[in-house]
């Protein structure tokens, strides 16, 4: 019963920290994973052992991340057996094998960028625009920042994007 | 030979006299020594000088046979050689010397892998040696034996003094650059007179902690020498024992920075298996409740066991990110080398006191700023810990210090193990086999105390984890830090030979098999009655390769194309290959085959015969569905079928 009880604040609190404290994606380069259920779970799980590019320039089914997630624990990967199914939710609903490829906002034309999924033809156009004052975008965080947009809104819809 | 037995009865000649002669006579050394056994002692024979002198002993002979008898005194049984003209005198020595037993490897790094695994299952400074030309060949695993320290004399003929540096048949100028990297100390050997001298010499620097190969090389004449009277170093004259302690103050400053860490963690190198430092360790360990983790595991890459895996405070691998435990205030690390530093953000974070223990002082404080370091050894380091911290405070003090780490350390590697085992029977059945799946079957029939002997790649932590590496447990041998590959099955022969009543399986990976002529190793097990068991994991692939080459992004995975890694056409068939080494074996491909099959072979070595179990495992990772590689075909090229 006392173990019990110690599992349960143990838990609590491993999860209450991976919420408050996001650590570092590994790479400037890459973007902010989207906002959903399980986000901090492969955020803070994933990175001990790989970068997360790993992840971006995947496209699998859900069967295919599940597989993949297993194969992660089976080398290590500190992960509980209730956050299993959430972090394979998360995987296969924001890089499924129905998302697009990453597409390097650098050198994407209009037809590319439209294909990114909850960026409506208005901001294509702010993109395209925002891209030829600019030049390029060395990383996410300069793109957002010529685009005005806050973190999360960012972060929700831009993750497809590359920069390199 | 009565006159001669005479002669030595009242004192006419010396017992070394009385082999001389019997030698000239056409009688072998042991032959002599038989009849010198059988005989009352010498009636008031006085002693020479030569007998009473306990550090060394005269001998005369050939060069060959200085250096046999040095290696008798430094306390080689086995000499894993390799064929050569120039290591023909060494050989005729051991016609009359049947103590040192010879092991023939067919290749040069065979000779290496197996005298490195041999040292590492016995403790002891093993011996080897082969031709000049195969040195270049033997390099790969001498820097194997360099990166993980391992205690090895190698050694190599050279053409004659006298036409050397003229580019000549088998010479090469500066014969000693290309082992230069991989070795403590190297030699040239320029007079045989000092043969013993630098055997023993070589011998003293292998072995002195941190160990490491040292390397021989003899010019024909040396070895072929006649006549010649040289000192042989007798045992134990060249012995230097390492016990190195740290002061106390230094002990003290340890201890108390242990006492008032809220979250320390430790991290088990491989040290503390060099020194057999384990239960220290895990006494340190567990008096203050010690959060342990394995410094290598993580990369595949860990050698040894340092900390049992059962234990209840070990971690597993460490990683930069550790979830559990939280804001690690202070790492001590007993041994082992700490994570590379990387190209970003330190895998350390800049917060943690860091003390570093080594005996390796050398590698101390230059990765990382240190709180502490500490070059010593780690069982006499562990040692003084735990007197220091229980006369530093109380045991109710030394209870609220343990706290629930304990019991947290616990239930979190259970729930991680719980997880483990989830996910490991989503594809339990599946065909071709998982890793773990394979893996676990092995286990399931091996003996409880067993030699694992691996060479995997970044797929060897899943297999690792089904065993448990303990004392009383499984031993773990390998993948060599170096993991330069085509070492396992040569280095499995060695472990074979040092521990031959425990049971040894060696775990190797397809790639790594074809590298270094590892096949070739069973020839060596065949003839020697090597009775290993060797379980090659076969996803016709580097798989290790491919998932780092995707992972960078480059046009491989941008364009779904597998250059390098995919190993399969033609599907090589490890059973037939084994077959023509007159090897049992036989193919793996379904979960129910596993056990039977492991059973099999695990009765064949029973019967002193070595086994092969071809097993075809899945490829994992990005790109592992791809079976193919850039096609060519010369014989498509031809203009004329020839």
């Amino acid at each position: 019963m006392r173990r019990e009880g110690c599992l349960v604040v143990l838990v609590g609190l491993l999860v209450g920290a991976a919420a408050q404290q996001p650590v570092p994606n590994g790479d400037r380069l890459l973007p902010p994973l989207p906002p959903g259920e399980g986000r901090d779970l492969v955020q803070t799980d994933c990175v001990g052992c790989h970068k997360l590019n790993m992840i971006f320039q995947n496209r699998k089914t859900k069967a295919a991340w599940a597989k993949e997630v297993n194969d992660m624990i089976q080398r290590g990967a500190a992960v509980f057996p209730e956050e299993i199914e959430p972090i394979t939710a998360y995987l296969s609903k924001n890089f499924g094998s129905d998302m697009p490829p990453p597409i390097n906002v650098n050198t994407a034309d209009r037809a590319e960028l439209e294909k990114l999924p909850g960026i409506k033809p208005e901001m294509v156009e702010r993109i395209l625009n925002a891209r030829a004052k600019a030049g390029s975008f060395k990383d996410p965080d300069e793109l957002r920042r010529a685009l005005r947009l806050d973190k999360d809104e960012f972060a929700k819809d831009f993750y497809l994007l590359k920069y390199n | 030979m009565r006159e001669l037995v005479r002669s030595y009865l009242q004192n006419g000649i010396t017992r070394r006299g009385f082999i001389k002669r019997m030698v000239q006579s056409g009688f072998s050394v042991v032959a002599a020594d038989s009849v010198l056994a059988a005989l009352p002692p010498a009636s008031g024979q006085a002693q020479s000088s030569e007998e009473t002198n306990p550090f060394t002993r005269r001998f005369r002979g050939t060069g060959g046979e200085l250096l046999a008898e040095q290696l008798r005194d430094a306390g080689v049984e086995y000499v894993f050689i390799g064929n050569g003209t120039g290591v023909s005198p060494l050989c005729d020595a051991l016609v009359d010397r049947p103590d040192l037993k010879l092991v023939l490897a067919v290749h040069e790094p065979l000779c290496v892998a197996i005298a490195d695994g041999y040292s590492r299952a016995s403790g002891k400074t093993a011996f080897t040696m082969f031709s000049r030309v195969g040195v270049p060949a033997a390099s790969s695993n001498i820097y194997n034996a360099m990166k993980d320290r391992s205690r090895l004399v190698v050694a190599s003929d050279r053409i004659e003094s006298m036409a050397a540096g003229r580019d000549s048949h088998e010479d090469y100028d500066d014969t000693l650059e290309p082992v230069k990297q991989f070795t403590k100390w190297r030699w040239n050997i320029d007079s045989p007179t000092r043969i013993p001298e630098w055997t023993m010499k070589a011998f003293k620097l292998a072995a002195t902690p941190p160990g490491g190969p040292t390397f021989l090389m003899f010019p024909r004449d040396m070895l072929v020498a006649r006549e010649v009277e040289a000192e042989i170093f007798r045992p134990g004259t060249f012995d230097v024992p390492m016990t190195v302690r740290p002061d106390a103050a230094v002990v003290e400053k340890m201890a108390h920075a242990l006492i008032q860490a809220k979250s320390p963690l430790m991290l088990a190198g491989t040290d503390v298996w060099r020194f057999n430092a384990v239960p220290q360790v895990v006494e340190l360990a567990e008096l203050l409740a010690i959060p342990t983790t394995s410094g290598e595991e993580r990369e595949g890459f860990r050698i040894s066991c340092n900390f049992p895996t059962n234990h209840p405070l070990f971690l597993g691998g460490y990683s930069s990110h550790m979830r559990y435990p939280r804001s690690v205030d202070v790492l001590l690390n007993m041994g082992g080398k700490l994570p590379d530093p990387g190209a970003g953000s330190p895998q350390i974070p800049r917060s943690v006191k860091i003390v570093d223990v080594r005996i390796e002082a050398s590698d101390i404080g230059t990765d990382y700023p240190l709180y502490m370091g500490v070059a010593a050894d780690v069982k006499e380091v562990a040692q003084d810990l735990v007197a220091a911290i229980k006369s530093m405070v109380t045991p109710q003090r030394l209870k609220e210090i343990r706290g629930n780490r304990l019991e947290e350390t616990e239930q979190f590697v259970a729930r991680l193990h719980q997880a483990r085992l989830q996910a490991m029977k989503a594809d339990w059945d599946k065909v071709p086999l998982t890793w773990e799946r394979l893996t676990s079957g092995i286990n399931e029939v091996l003996e409880r105390d067993a030699y694992v002997v691996t060479e995997f790649g970044t797929e060897g932590p899943k297999a690792l984890k089904c065993f448990t590496f303990a004392p009383g447990e499984k031993t773990l041998i390998g993948r060599t830090s170096g993991a330069a590959l085509g070492w396992g099955v040569g280095a499995a022969t060695g472990v074979k030979i040092a521990q031959p009543d425990k049971q040894v399986v060696c775990l190797q990976g397809d790639g790594g098999f074809m590298f270094n002529g590892q096949p070739l190793a069973l020839w060596t097990m065949a003839r020697y009655q090597i009775p290993v068991i060797t379980v090659i994991y076969n996803n016709r692939s580097y798989n290790e390769t491919r998932e780092r080459a995707f992972a960078e992004e480059g046009r491989q995975a941008q364009t779904n194309k597998d250059m390098l890694s995919y190993l399969g056409d033609p599907d090589v068939d490890f059973i037939k290959l084994a077959a023509a080494f007159s090897v049992q074996g036989e193919q793996v491909t379904a979960p129910n085959q596993i056990e039977p099959a492991l059973k099999r072979a695990v009765r064949a070595a029973q019967d002193g015969k070595p086994f092969v179990i071809d097993a075809l495992v899945g490829r994992t990772g990005h790109g592992a569905e791809l079976a193919s590689y850039p096609k060519l075909s010369v014989a498509e090229m031809r203009k004329r079928r020839v």
